[in-house]
């Protein structure tokens, strides 16, 4: 479990609460597939405590199959955590942009 | 006067260049006058040298007030002081081709035994300083002949120099990675078979890769080791405050350092950086219930890489071992599974859930500093948690050193695999050192044995003495005393030096 599968928390891809019962689940999943099919481009991203996440039909669907099943569910309610109450995610630690060159390395350097 | 002074110079130069030829001659015995010019201890060279320039520097002054120079004189100090030329002028104007030719006609002592792969090391320096010459085609070339053996089937020839040279070029073609395996060698190798300048080098591009990336816990593991430089006390010092820890030096303290440290127009960004860094709170844990323990893991995984403290980590394992001891997990999977109507099994899922937090756990433990607090006082799921990244960890390194090659398996020919591999061993030792350092002497009850066995086989089969002494060398630095093998190593390690 990663911080990449903390963000793909199906009750995040399909925004519902983890209370929702079955049917707002499915509305909510529903939904989504019919406003991405559009083109939407509100539907094509959704928020998590980790920042903006993309989301396509194949995330939608696998996170509607996910919670079709109980137990999967269970366990999905006992990771999610509201992304509108945790606030905007950290910035990350500056990076140094000139420390190659402190060196006199002023070749590319990826990776 | 000066006459006799540069004779000298010279001759001193000619003695220590033919004495290293016959140090690094394979088969045969070098003399034991020789053998004391080329092997003394850290510190005398250093003296000696430091010495030298300040002799070289007066006389120079003293020439300069007497308005006795003239272009035989000038071309008979650089034939005297090859490095100091390489190091002042070459090498900063980043002249194509002019560093490597230079070193390869005068051998500059610091890179002696390596003739091709020092030259290597001075043109790709000299050509980075100012971007020219790097095309793929370019780099090609030069990477021709870098690390392999030499006429005779030796490795006397790959030394440090070669290696930092094998390494850059590896960072030029974008494999970082592979890059960094080289330097980390490179940076720890010992002194006798590593000029002093690729070691340093080595060192400070490993750190201004670490803080390049925003990586600053690494810039803290990094600077822990390789030669001493001002450079790594102050990017060391730097990354603390980066980092809110607690053992960071004050603005003025950190101010010191950066004067004192090379690249200084370059560096004050970090200073910057270093300076403003607000100090972070630490997390705690206000209560021992699922919310807080989930919170908290929240918080912790929000953190970016490297600033949440292994205290933090212990203190949210002890969070989620009292949820799990006090069947609240239970009581809520329970109310869950009524309100789903579902029929799952209960401790399934509970302990699934369990190893899913243990796993988030051990996925956290590799960025964090370790801070010296005693695994008895450690909950039992972050202990687990550790288990599991010793385990992934030590499995990995088994598995790389059951393919190493041993016994009277053939030689390869092939220098530069055998380094690579080395290289990556390390590392793998390095992060489990730097992670867990409580459990460093398990690396040798791991792969000890497959080890030793290889470094004789690489000395023996393969003749390559220098990376043989590495081996030996690495593993006299975790071999427990006690060890029924130790002996042997430490033997192994003075017939390889």
């Amino acid at each position: 479990m990663s911080q990449h599968a903390l963000a793909e928390n199906p009750f995040l891809v399909l925004e519902v609460a983890a209370t929702a019962t079955r049917m707002e689940v499915e509305r909510a999943g529903q939904k989504l597939l019919a406003q991405l099919a559009l083109g939407v481009a509100s539907a094509k991203s959704y928020k998590t405590p980790f920042g903006k996440h993309e989301r396509d039909e194949s995330a939608v669907r696998t996170a509607l199959s996910v919670l079709r099943d109980p137990e999967q569910r269970a366990l999905c309610e006992l990771w999610y955590t509201d992304s509108t109450a945790s606030g905007e995610p950290n910035a990350p630690l500056p990076s140094w942009s000139d420390a190659l060159r402190s060196i006199g390395w002023r070749g590319p350097c990826t990776g | 006067m000066h006459g006799l002074v540069l004779v000298a110079i010279i001759v001193v130069r000619l003695l220590a260049y033919w004495a290293n030829k016959q140090a690094t001659h394979a088969g045969r015995a070098p003399p034991a006058w020789a053998m004391s010019l080329v092997r003394t201890r850290a510190v005398a060279p250093r003296v000696i040298g430091f010495g030298v320039r300040g002799v070289f520097w007066t006389w120079a002054w003293v020439i300069w007030l007497d308005h006795g120079a003239n272009a035989w004189f000038c071309l008979c100090v650089i034939g005297a002081f090859p490095q100091l030329v390489l190091r002042t002028l070459l090498i900063p104007a980043g002249i194509p081709h002019a560093a490597y030719y230079f070193t390869r006609v005068l051998h500059p002592q610091a890179t002696l035994g390596e003739t091709r792969g020092g030259a290597v090391f001075n043109e790709l320096r000299a050509r980075l300083r100012w971007g020219r010459a790097l095309s793929p085609a370019a780099l090609e070339r030069l990477a021709r002949r870098v690390v392999t053996f030499d006429t005779k089937g030796t490795d006397l020839r790959t030394r440090a120099a070669s290696l930092a040279a094998r390494a850059m070029l590896d960072a030029l073609t974008g494999d970082s990675e592979r890059a960094r395996e080289l330097f980390a060698v490179v940076q720890t190798m010992h002194f006798r078979h590593a000029a002093r300048s690729a070691r340093v080098y080595a060192q400070a591009w490993l750190l201004s890769d670490a803080a390049r990336r925003g990586e600053y816990h690494e810039v803290i593991r990094l600077s822990e080791r390789g030669p001493y430089t001002v450079r790594r006390v102050f990017m060391r010092g730097a990354a603390r405050r980066l980092l809110g820890q607690a053992q960071a030096p004050g603005r003025w303290q950190l101010g010191l350092l950066w004067l004192l440290s090379p690249g200084r127009v370059h560096s004050r960004s970090l200073l910057k950086l270093a300076l403003q860094r607000p100090a972070r709170s630490k997390f705690a844990a206000t209560a021992r219930d699922f919310a807080t323990a989930q919170r908290l893991t929240l918080e912790l995984l929000r953190l970016p890489r490297g600033l949440a403290t292994r205290s933090e980590l212990a203190e949210l394992a002890r969070s989620w071992q009292t949820v799990f001891e006090s069947g609240e997990l239970q009581d809520r999977l329970r109310a869950r599974r009524d309100a789903l109507q579902g029929s799952f099994d209960i401790e399934r899922v509970g302990a699934r859930f369990e190893r899913e937090v243990a796993a988030q756990l051990t996925a956290l433990v590799p960025t964090t500093l370790p801070d010296g607090e005693p695994e008895a006082e450690l909950p039992m799921l972050f202990l687990t948690a550790l288990d599991q990244f010793q385990g992934d960890l030590l499995g990995e390194l088994e598995e790389l050193c059951r393919t190493l090659p041993r016994g009277d398996a053939p030689p390869t020919d092939d220098l530069l695999q055998h380094w690579r591999t080395w290289a990556r061993v390390r590392t793998l030792a390095a992060r489990l050192t730097d992670t867990l350092p409580e459990r460093a002497h398990l690396i040798f009850s791991s792969i000890g044995l497959s080890t030793l066995n290889h470094g004789a086989w690489l000395y023996n089969q393969e003749k390559a003495r220098i990376l043989a002494h590495d081996v030996f060398r690495f593993l006299l630095g975790i071999a427990p005393k006690g060890d029924p093998n130790w002996q042997t190593i430490r033997q192994n390690a003075k017939l390889s030096q």
